[in-house]
């Protein structure tokens, strides 16, 4: 029982499946776990919802068929028609995002984007595939995306690194918004949790309450930021395929 | 109806693929529509820019510290650089979300 109390017990990493690599420790944990539910969730929903093909959709497709567009227009109006093709990339982290949020918030659950390493593993994946697509655009004029235009000569020798480090901060401010706002909500929900206990049947409605509004405020965030994680990789996307600010 | 032979094919295609390009670039206004949708999407992300930085210059300050055994110049340098990228960063963000404030 006393494990339970903690409001970070919720976070831990526990191994299912004991393995080990070469000495690195590979072990299948509740995480791996999470993640191979949520793909599934996310393979089944599409899947079994878009079977009928129907031409006036019923609730699931018109669901699958509402998060098509819904990325299919934030590329469209981020990125502009070139971005079209980097549609499967930017649908699969939206929907892993979105998914792992969403069944993080199933009591008893674990929330797999509520530890960093998933989070910037993920940032670090589209950075990297960014930077990749703008070097295979424009090659070296790909370095003149860290010299600011409009700007005289003298500030460059200052600003150049500046640009250069504010682009290497991405991949962690990316990663650090997705999880700090997993990792506060989860907690909170949980802290609470404890109020609603330790106040009992006199106090406890009054934390209760909020339990049940931050509940909904959960699920706000749980999509909110699978969105600005998207759009923000749109964003960068779009950087390295125009090279404007 | 007879088939319309390739070369005449291949040139609507271009032709369909330019139009539908030049279309979207009309309808495209050049600021972020989508991204001023949620005040609070907008919130997370000027503030996180700033503590990010901040995390990133720290830390290569203090790597670069422990290597060569400068502490802690290193660190206050990077420290403050962290500031100033993070400001930086906050208003080029804060530009392209208002392209209107911030001209002339």
């Amino acid at each position: 029982m006393a494990e339970g109390h903690s409001p970070l017990a919720q976070f831990e990493i526990k191994r299912l499946v004991e393995m080990n690599v070469g000495g690195v420790d590979v072990s299948f944990t509740n995480s791996s776990l999470f993640m191979i539910i949520v793909i599934a969730a996310i393979t089944l929903f599409l899947t079994l919802s878009m079977r009928g093909r129907a031409m006036v959709p019923g609730r699931m497709q018109s669901m699958a068929e509402l998060s098509y567009e819904f990325i299919a227009n934030m590329l469209k109006e981020n990125v502009g028609s070139e971005g079209r093709k980097y549609f499967p990339f930017i649908f699969s982290v939206f929907m892993f995002v979105l998914f792992c949020n969403l069944i993080g918030m199933i009591p008893y659950s674990f929330t797999v984007t509520s530890h960093i390493i998933v989070t910037f593993g993920l940032a670090a994946t589209v950075f990297v595939t960014v930077t990749l697509v703008g070097i295979f655009r424009h090659g070296f004029k790909f370095l003149s995306f860290f010299v600011p235009s409009d700007v005289p000569a003298v500030l460059l020798v200052l600003l150049v690194p500046i640009e250069i480090i504010s682009y290497f901060v991405r991949p962690i401010s990316l990663s650090v918004r997705l999880f700090a706002n997993m990792l506060a909500g989860h907690t909170l929900l949980k802290v609470f949790g404890a109020f609603v206990i330790a106040l009992s049947w006199w106090g406890g409605w009054v934390p209760l309450a909020f339990i049940t509004a931050l509940t909904g405020l959960e699920f706000l965030v749980a999509f909110l930021q699978a969105y600005v994680f998207a759009i923000l990789s749109c964003l960068y996307l779009n950087d390295a395929i125009h090279l404007h600010h | 109806m007879t088939e319309p032979n390739l070369p005449e094919k291949e040139e609507f295609k271009a032709r369909l693929e330019k139009a539908r390009q030049r279309q979207e670039e009309n309808s495209w206004d050049g600021s972020l529509r989508a991204e001023r949708a949620g005040a609070a999407g907008r919130a997370w992300r000027l503030s996180v820019e700033i503590i990010a930085a901040f995390l990133v210059c720290g830390w290569l300050g203090w790597l670069l510290d422990n290597w060569l055994d400068t502490r802690p110049v290193f660190l206050l340098v990077f420290v403050v650089l962290g500031m100033i990228v993070g400001v930086y960063n906050v208003f080029k963000v804060a530009k392209a979300m208002n392209p209107d404030d911030f001209k002339d």
